[in-house]
């Protein structure tokens, strides 16, 4: 049961930080509000699922589609009309930016009655179709790791084609981009969309999982946490990237595993995502090699 | 209208609190061109042991806030010489996410060293002088924190505009290559502007913790509110972030107070996002924060 769970957010893990991937180690956008767009899908799914139960407590395959469906739309809304505030300024003032979002985002969620306050949504109901079951158990840890598959071959599959050049060109030179043609800004709102409508289908996974959702988990913590997955993949591949999101989500589950109380765990788990983002730019400060505000190296 | 002059009051001195911190950023991002994440879990830290300091050994609050500038100091210090002074001056990202990492950390081992719950130190001091202005009441902690605003910022552009550190500050801010070319330490006058930088916040740590609770958390929103400050004021220039320190605090009180608190950081947060895309280079025409700079 442990291991279903631990795969289960290893997986969801490493879909965001695929998600984030692109936005950032691709287009060149760090974005912290990324943790902003996996709870607005997760509230959007919960929204959707919700509106199909009527008086059951179960609902099948198909408002589950759409709940996925709702869990990326609404994020990608959101994404494309901040976006192209936003995208107007670059460094780290967008990434401050960003933060500010999120923290409105996640207070906005937080304050709104008739989605459940402060106390989060609750209630969502369980999802289940032939003998499969979405919510906390091996079922679910099956559909998460369809979905990443599925996600990590769309974006090895744009990574590695002329919109993934185009991408990075953008990223690196944005002056020879719009030379050659390239509309720089639509790309890295590409980008941006791009990330945040995988956060919103890991929302949307993660919404019937426990049958309930908490704002407060979508905050700046949360977003840092995405950070770090992508932070600590030494080479800006997909497949490193997922995997270093996984190892980072297991490293602090592991913390959850050792006989400390629990009052401790969540700072315990803070403590291990900040010494692992120092060790990693203290060992390798020439690791983030790319970006948009980097000199010319 | 005594409601009002109560919150502008009550905006004063959240404002001063701001504008302190505010200052460090100001100082730091002026010659770095990173936002110093952890200045304010460094204001956090100092607010600690404040407390530490206050409730367990006893000190007088005045005591507390000297030490609690040496702390600063030398946390910064070590932090800085360790992980900071490794990153090359191209690698700003890095630099960003060495930042966010400490800011992490030490939010993490402040929350293992003393709990999630809020602590006060207002049952350990002495009460303050209570009095008077226009019918709104005061003590005499508040007006003691706006005075230190103040000050410090006297100081700073003291230093900034007419001391040969200031100098380099403005040189290195200005051009590295070309200040180093002409004699200047980069890696010396950027250390020196952290260190500037954290011993104003850490001296103005147990005066604000005095007048507000402590939480390992309040680092984070201080930090952003103080970052949006010294922004808006304009980079580099203390009057400037004092300026708008204050004139945050005071929204935020405004906000606060006439609408409730329910929406109020959502409020709050459009407002200053709105205000930061319409004058990133701040009310004052500082430094832009926007532009590539190839350091």
């Amino acid at each position: 049961m442990v291991i279903a769970n631990t795969a289960f957010f290893a997986g969801l893990y490493a879909m965001l930080a695929l998600g984030l991937h692109v936005s950032w180690r691709e287009a060149g956008v760090i974005s912290l509000a990324h943790a902003a767009f996996f709870g607005a899908g997760a509230y959007a799914a919960s929204a959707t699922l919700m509106s199909f139960a009527a008086d059951q407590h179960t609902v099948g395959f198909l408002p589950f589609v759409v709940s996925l469906l709702a869990a990326m739309f609404v994020p990608g809304i959101v994404a494309a009309l901040s976006g192209l505030l936003l995208l107007r300024v670059r460094g780290d003032y967008f990434v401050m930016l960003t933060l500010g979002m999120a923290e409105m985002a996640r207070n906005l969620l937080a304050s709104t009655e008739f989605l459940g306050g402060n106390l989060g949504l609750r209630g969502i109901p369980a999802v289940a179709w032939g003998d499969l079951s979405l919510s906390a158990g091996g079922g679910a840890t099956a559909v998460c790791l369809v979905l990443l598959t599925f996600v990590y071959l769309i974006t090895q599959r744009l990574v590695s084609s002329r919109v993934g050049l185009a991408f990075r060109l953008v990223r690196d030179d944005e002056l020879l981009a719009t030379i050659t043609g390239h509309d720089a800004f639509l790309m890295r709102w590409r980008g941006f969309l791009f990330g945040a409508m995988v956060a919103g289908l890991a929302g949307g996974l993660v919404a019937p999982y426990y049958g309930y959702i908490d704002p407060n988990f979508f905050g700046i913590n949360e977003a840092i946490f995405l950070l770090a997955c992508v932070a600590l993949a030494p080479v800006s591949h997909p497949l490193v990237t997922a995997l270093a999101a996984a190892s980072l989500l297991v490293l602090t589950f592991a913390v959850a595993w050792l006989p400390l109380g629990p009052e401790v765990v969540g700072a315990g788990r803070q403590l291990v995502i900040g010494l692992a983002l120092i060790l990693v730019t203290a060992l390798k400060p020439g690791g983030f090699a790319v970006g948009p505000f980097l000199g010319r190296t | 209208m005594t409601l009002y002059l109560e919150l502008l009051l009550i905006g004063l001195s959240l404002g001063s609190l701001y504008a302190v911190v505010a200052l460090g950023y100001s100082m730091v991002y002026g010659v770095v061109r990173v936002i110093n994440f952890s200045h304010g879990e460094v204001y956090a830290a100092s607010a600690y042991f404040g407390y530490w300091l206050i409730t367990d050994l006893d000190l007088p609050l005045i005591g507390a806030m000297v030490l609690g500038a040496v702390f600063a100091t030398l946390l910064i210090f070590c932090v800085e010489r360790l992980l900071f002074r490794r990153i090359g001056p191209g690698q700003r990202l890095a630099l960003l996410i060495a930042h966010i990492g400490v800011s992490v950390a030490l939010r993490a081992v402040l929350s293992l060293a003393f709990g999630e719950q809020f602590v006060s130190i207002r049952s350990s001091l002495s009460p303050p002088v209570r009095f008077e202005l226009f019918g709104v009441p005061l003590d005499s902690l508040q007006v003691s924190l706006a005075a230190t605003a103040v000050l410090m910022c006297v100081a700073l552009w003291v230093v900034v505009h007419r001391s040969s550190f200031g100098r380099a500050l403005r040189a290195v801010a200005e051009d590295r290559e070309a200040a180093e070319s002409r004699g200047f330490s980069p890696s010396t006058t950027i250390a020196g502007a952290y260190l500037i930088g954290a011993a104003c916040a850490g001296f103005a740590a147990p005066l604000g913790a005095a007048l507000t609770e402590l939480t390992p958390q309040m680092g984070l929103s201080l930090g952003l509110k103080a970052f949006v400050a010294s922004v808006l004021g304009g980079i580099g220039k203390p009057v400037g972030a004092m300026i708008a320190g204050i004139s945050i605090g005071i929204v935020e009180s405004l906000v606060g107070g006439l609408w409730g608190s329910a929406y109020r950081e959502s409020i709050f947060f459009a407002v200053l996002l709105i205000a930061l895309l319409a004058f990133p280079r701040g009310f004052t025409s500082g430094l832009d924060p926007r532009a590539e700079y190839a350091k």
